[in-house]
């Protein structure tokens, strides 16, 4: 178990922690949302637009797509990183792996951006 | 680089905790690709009730409808095997018994959320 999390540059100590805390976040939040589905029987506008209305859940909202946006960004650079290199895949890892990671950070940045639309 | 070296991963039969594994990345990816446009949904269907119903009827399509019993299952899987990996980081189920037996309990455990998720829905 890891429990140096004061080295926090260098080792990836922090991103190794920080992926499993916005992981956690996400369960929560996923938890919780499943469980107001099961609640409802009868799932209609009302029921959707009710359940993110509320503040809590708003705020929540906002934190859980910036969880996603860290938690995917890292992701995706783990498994670009380890598939998307020249031993695997030749001379179009060049251009292809810069290019994913790229994407995840605008599709990270685009799940923050429609987050607030759901807070404003 | 002196070591022997045989990446090809649809030639290594892999052991089940391995299946498990790679299946998490795969539905990782599935879910990234899938997260903001799920997000537009979401926030389109939020917009007002007309565009609700818009989407309520786009998903009564057969083959949209699948595909969104995929991806919420395969939002279950990763957070299933994400679960039984935090617990393999405090310590706990690091035997070879252990280890095969959750990976299998997340296969189990998803296809069981698969048709009840169909169940509950169609």
């Amino acid at each position: 178990m890891v429990t140096k999390l004061y080295k926090l540059k260098k080792t990836g100590i922090f991103d190794y922690v920080f992926v499993r805390i916005t992981a956690v976040i996400q369960a929560v939040y996923f938890s919780v949302i499943t469980f107001y589905w099961l609640v409802n029987k009868d799932f209609k506008y009302e029921q959707l637009s009710g359940f993110f209305d509320i503040l809590i859940i708003e705020i929540f909202t906002v934190i859980v797509a910036i969880s996603i946006a860290y938690h995917s960004v890292q992701g995706i650079w783990n498994v670009a990183t380890d598939y998307l290199t020249q031993a695997q895949i030749g001379a179009s890892a060049k251009l292809l792996r810069p290019a994913v990671i790229g994407f995840s950070w605008l599709q990270a940045l685009g799940l923050i951006i429609c987050s607030f639309y759901i807070l404003g | 680089m002196n070591s022997p070296r045989y990446l090809n991963l649809f030639k290594i039969a892999l052991p089940i905790p391995g299946i498990s594994s790679i299946m998490h990345r795969i539905s990782a990816v599935a879910i990234f690709v899938l997260s903001l446009p799920m997000m537009w949904v979401l926030v389109f269907s939020l917009s007002s009730e007309a565009n609700y119903q818009i989407i309520i009827s786009l998903f009564e399509n057969f083959f949209l409808k699948s595909l969104f019993s995929l991806f919420i299952t395969a939002i279950f899987y990763h957070f299933v095997s994400g679960l039984r990996h935090l617990v393999m980081d405090f310590g706990y189920w690091e035997t070879l018994r252990a280890g095969r037996m959750s990976a299998l309990a997340t296969f189990v455990s998803s296809g069981i959320f698969f048709f009840s998720f169909i169940f509950l829905t169609w």
